[in-house]
C-alpha cells in the first residue's frame, strides 16, 4: 500500500510517499506505521482514505488511496 | 456602479460573463477582514482591494522586518519597523481609493475579536500560529462568519473555506472538525523555525483571495468542506474532503461568554502545565480510592505490563473517543515516563470541568522501581 505524506510528516518518514504491507483497517495501518516510524506516535495528523478524512477506524480496500495530513501553521 | 471611472477600474472582470455588473456590486457591498498582514495576508489584501471588495479590515500588531521582505512584497526597505497594518492600509489606499480600508494595529485576541469580526462579512486567516488560528476559527463559528483559511509548511500550502453553510451537513464544518485539539505552537514548525520559500505564501494568499471572491459572488466551486494542499516543488495538489467531527463541538466554546474565558495562548503554549503531576505516594493513595479511575495511556502492547493495581487501557490518541469510559470523579493517568500522561491530563482537563485529573510523575517505569525497592525492604 502506498501512502502519501504531507507537511512536517516528511521529516519523520523521510519522503512524501511510503510503502506498507497491506492493512485491513486504518487502526492496523497506524500501528504498522508507528512501529516503522516511532516518532509518528507524538505527531498529530489525520488519515484520509480515498481523499476523505476519516474520524474513526475505517476498513481498507487493497487499492485504497491513503494520505496522512498534519496541521500546518505558517503564514 | 457609481461612476464611469469605477466601471473602468473593474471593466476587465465585469466583462466576464460569469461576473458582470451584479457581481461587482456584490463585491463593493461586502466587508472582508484579513487577519495577519504577512506572507498570506499581503497578497490576499492586494487582490481583494484591487477587485473592489467594498470594505477591507487589516488586523496585525507586528512591524515590518527585513526578513519579511522576501515574501511580503507589499512592503519595502522604507517600511522597516513601521506598523504592518498601517503601512499596508496606506499602500492599498494608493491602489484603490474608492473602497474603505480600516487598519487595526493590534493583535486580534478573544477579548477584541467579536467586536471587530462582527463588523465584517467574511474573515481571511493569514496568521502564523495556532493560538490565533483556533481563536479566529471559534469566533467565526460563534459569530456565523465564513472563514477563508490558508497556511503553509515549507514548500506546501493549504487553503480551505470553513464555516460556510452547505446543503449536506447539519452544521457548517470548521477547523476543529479537522483537528479538534490545538497542537502546541512548537509542535508544528512555523516559517520562523522551518523556513519558507517566498513565492509559496504568495500563491496560497492569492488562492485565499480567489476563494473569498468566489464565495462573495457565488461562482465556481469554493473549497467548502474541502481542504486543498498545494506542493510548490512538484506543482501537485491534493484535495481532502472534510467531515463533521463529534469532538469539535465539545471542545469549542459554547457561547461568547465561554469564548472570552478561553485561554488560547495557554492551549497552544509549549510551557507544559505540570500542576497535574503527582508522586508515587499520592499515586498509591489514589489507586486505592474507589472514586478514582486509573488509566494507562500507553499503546496497548507497550512494556512493562502492569498487574499491581486495577486500571484500564486507553492510548493517548484514543482518549477523546472514549470519554464515556471515564465516569469517576478522580482520573489518574500514567504512561512510560510521565510525558504522554501529562499531555493526556491536559486533554482530560479540557474535556472535563468537573473532574480532578492526576498524572503520575516519572511514569510507570519509575514507579515500578520504587515498588520493587519497597517490596525488597519488607
Amino acid at each position: 500500500m502506498t501512502i502519501k505524506v504531507f507537511g512536517q510528516l516528511h521529516d519523520i518518514v523521510g519522503s512524501n510517499l511510503i510503502e506498507v504491507e497491506s492493512a485491513a483497517n486504518t487502526d492496523e495501518l497506524i500501528q504498522q506505521l508507528q512501529l516503522k516510524y516511532p516518532a509518528l506516535k507524538d505527531s498529530k495528523y489525520k488519515v484520509a482514505v480515498n481523499r476523505n478524512i476519516i474520524q474513526s477506524n475505517a476498513t481498507l480496500q487493497k487499492d485504497a488511496e491513503i494520505a496522512l495530513l498534519p496541521p500546518f501553521s505558517g503564514g | 456602479m457609481n461612476s464611469d471611472k469605477q466601471y473602468k477600474r473593474y471593466e476587465r472582470q465585469i466583462m466576464l460573463k460569469e461576473f458582470g455588473v451584479a457581481a461587482q456590486k456584490k463585491l463593493l457591498q461586502t466587508k472582508v477582514l484579513v487577519v495577519g498582514a504577512g506572507g498570506l495576508g499581503c497578497p490576499a489584501l492586494q487582490y481583494l482591494v484591487a477587485a473592489g471588495v467594498g470594505t477591507i479590515g487589516i488586523a496585525d500588531d507586528d512591524v515590518v522586518s527585513l526578513n519579511n521582505l522576501h515574501r511580503q512584497v507589499l512592503y519595502n526597505m522604507n517600511d522597516i519597523n513601521l506598523s504592518k497594518a498601517e503601512v499596508a492600509a496606506e499602500k492599498l489606499r494608493a491602489l484603490n481609493n474608492e473602497i474603505n480600508i480600516v487598519a487595526y494595529n493590534l493583535r486580534l485576541i478573544n477579548k477584541n475579536a467579536s467586536e471587530i469580526i462582527n463588523a465584517f462579512d467574511i474573515v481571511v486567516d493569514g496568521t502564523d500560529n495556532f493560538s490565533s488560528r483556533y481563536m479566529i476559527n471559534d469566533a467565526c463559528v460563534l459569530l456565523n462568519k465564513p472563514l477563508v483559511y490558508g497556511a503553509i509548511s515549507k514548500f506546501e500550502g493549504q487553503v480551505a473555506v470553513f464555516n460556510a453553510k452547505d446543503e449536506v451537513n447539519k452544521r457548517a464544518i470548521n477547523y476543529r472538525d479537522l483537528f479538534p485539539v490545538p497542537p502546541k505552537d512548537d509542535e508544528v514548525l512555523n516559517c520562523a523555525d522551518a523556513g519558507v520559500l517566498g513565492v509559496l505564501p504568495g500563491i496560497i494568499g492569492t488562492m485565499q483571495a480567489n476563494e473569498t471572491i468566489k464565495l462573495i459572488i457565488g461562482i465556481g466551486k469554493p473549497l467548502v468542506n474541502t481542504i486543498l494542499t498545494y506542493n510548490a516543488l512538484d506543482n501537485s495538489s491534493y484535495e481532502f474532503n472534510l467531515s463533521l467531527n463529534e469532538n469539535a463541538q465539545e471542545l469549542s466554546p459554547k457561547d461568547l461568554a465561554a469564548f472570552l474565558e478561553m485561554d488560547y495562548e495557554w492551549l497552544c503554549s509549549s510551557q507544559i502545565n505540570n500542576s497535574f503531576e503527582i508522586d508515587a505516594a499520592k499515586f498509591n493513595n489514589l489507586i486505592e480510592d474507589s472514586n478514582a479511575i486509573v488509566i494507562d495511556v500507553r499503546e496497548k502492547d507497550e512494556q512493562p505490563f502492569v498487574d499491581e493495581f486495577e486500571h484500564i487501557q486507553i492510548p493517548l490518541n484514543e482518549l477523546i473517543n472514549n470519554q464515556k469510559a471515564i465516569e469517576k470523579e478522580n482520573v489518574v493517568v500514567f504512561c512510560q515516563s510521565g510525558q504522554r500522561s501529562l499531555q493526556a491530563a491536559q486533554l482530560l482537563n479540557e474535556l472535563f470541568n468537573d473532574k480532578h485529573i492526576y498524572s503520575l510523575k516519572g511514569g510507570i517505569a519509575e514507579w515500578k522501581k520504587q515498588y520493587a525497592l519497597q517490596a525488597n525492604e519488607k
